[in-house]
């Protein structure tokens, strides 16, 4: 009866219409594919993004308990601050400015914005930007890149805008780019390695 | 490189399986252009999970489950449950080739309800077992074993038919 049925059914239909060329399954998979890594890289660097940004708002947060800028958090009776307490406040916003469009807050800089892709397992510079270092096996945290991939890390100068990338190519195809501008965390490639590696043990993602 | 690879092990395993993967999309719901729809999503989200589903040697059972689920959610939406066209009225020819490629069998199989024809597919034209079928279908094994035998019931009279 089993056997019977199967091949009854196996014969009750046909193989239908043609299929669609194979591009057509494979782009759509690629489309589907870039949009999981986009989501998921935006997600990450979101996080990344607020824990960048706390010890900032902590420091801030630090200043106004010390009255040096106060900031009025409620509606309150209290007198609005001074001209020169808010040139304060001006100076203390522009100090956090990174480069025209960056701001701390911002940083890291979306993977697709890198100015640097993968060829391979090396990093090299998408047109118009400079690599002027590269550290080819740097130590990095295994709590931010999976066990078994390669990282690469490099130094490169983009539209007068120096930054580091730290990134990794897996064997499974997977991989990602880490980009800061130069000065967020440190000023030489070494010290911002180490200054990232210490950040992603105690955390923070990578990507 | 290892793009090129990934594309080029998933190109095989489509290219050979994809007619197969189709036909059973096509049993469930009963429908060409929606059986296309149903193969394209699976082939999308395999394609997305290949690495991890190639490793495990389990790429038809990968998309074999999403054809099923994803016909499973498809048939919660409220508007498929609309009757579509109009009642009373003769239907459009269906855009599907001969309609003597289907016997009365098919016919009698689409009858069922989703839960039974789905059973039977995967129970008895694939021959899963009953662990197997409750596992890709999401419910118990008694659920499995009462669907089958409910349904085996209801085509019984068509089997009988056909062999007369």
């Amino acid at each position: 009866m089993t056997n019977d049925l199967r091949d009854r059914i196996e014969s009750s239909f046909g193989d239908g219409p043609p299929h669609p060329p194979i591009d057509v399954r494979l782009e759509a998979g690629r489309r589907a594919l870039r949009r999981r890594r986009f989501a998921s890289s935006g997600a990450i660097a979101a996080v990344v993004a607020a824990l960048a940004f706390t010890p900032y708002a902590v420091s801030r947060m630090d200043d106004d308990a010390a009255g040096t800028i106060p900031i009025a958090r409620t509606p309150s009776s209290t007198p609005s601050p001074s001209a020169s307490e808010n040139q304060d406040r001006g100076r203390r916003h522009t100090s956090t400015t990174i480069a025209p469009g960056h701001t701390y807050a911002q940083n890291p800089i979306p993977r697709e914005d890198s100015p640097v892709r993968f060829q391979g397992d090396r990093l090299v510079a998408k047109h118009g930007a400079h690599i002027t270092a590269r550290a080819s096996d740097p130590a990095v945290s295994t709590a931010a890149v999976p066990a078994g991939c390669t990282a690469r890390a490099v130094a490169v100068t983009d539209a007068g805008t120096d930054l580091f990338v730290l990134g990794y190519t897996c064997p499974d195809g997977a991989w990602d780019l880490f980009t800061e501008t130069a000065g967020a965390r440190e000023d030489t490639l070494p010290a911002w390695l180490a200054a990232v590696k210490s950040a992603q043990d105690g955390g923070e993602g990578v990507r | 490189m290892r793009s090129e690879g990934r594309e080029q092990a998933y190109v095989e395993f489509v290219t050979a399986r994809q007619t197969h993967l189709r036909r059973i999309a096509y049993s469930i719901c009963g429908d060409w252009h929606q059986a296309d729809d149903l193969l394209q999503t699976a082939l999308t989200k395999l394609y997305v999970a290949w690495p991890r589903v190639q490793r495990r040697g389990t790429e038809e059972a990968y998309v074999r489950r999403i054809i099923t689920r994803a016909n499973v959610d498809e048939h919660r939406r409220p508007w498929r449950r609309e009757a579509p066209g109009l009642e009373g009225l003769d239907r459009a020819t269906d855009a599907e080739g001969d309609p003597t490629d289907r016997t009365a069998l098919f016919a009698a199989l689409q009858a069922l309800p989703p839960m039974q024809r789905k059973t039977v597919v995967l129970r008895h034209w694939l021959q899963l077992s009953v662990q197997e079928t409750a596992h890709e279908l999401g419910i118990s094994e008694g659920t499995v074993k009462s669907h089958s035998a409910r349904a085996l019931a209801r085509l019984q009279n068509v089997l009988t038919l056909e062999e007369r």
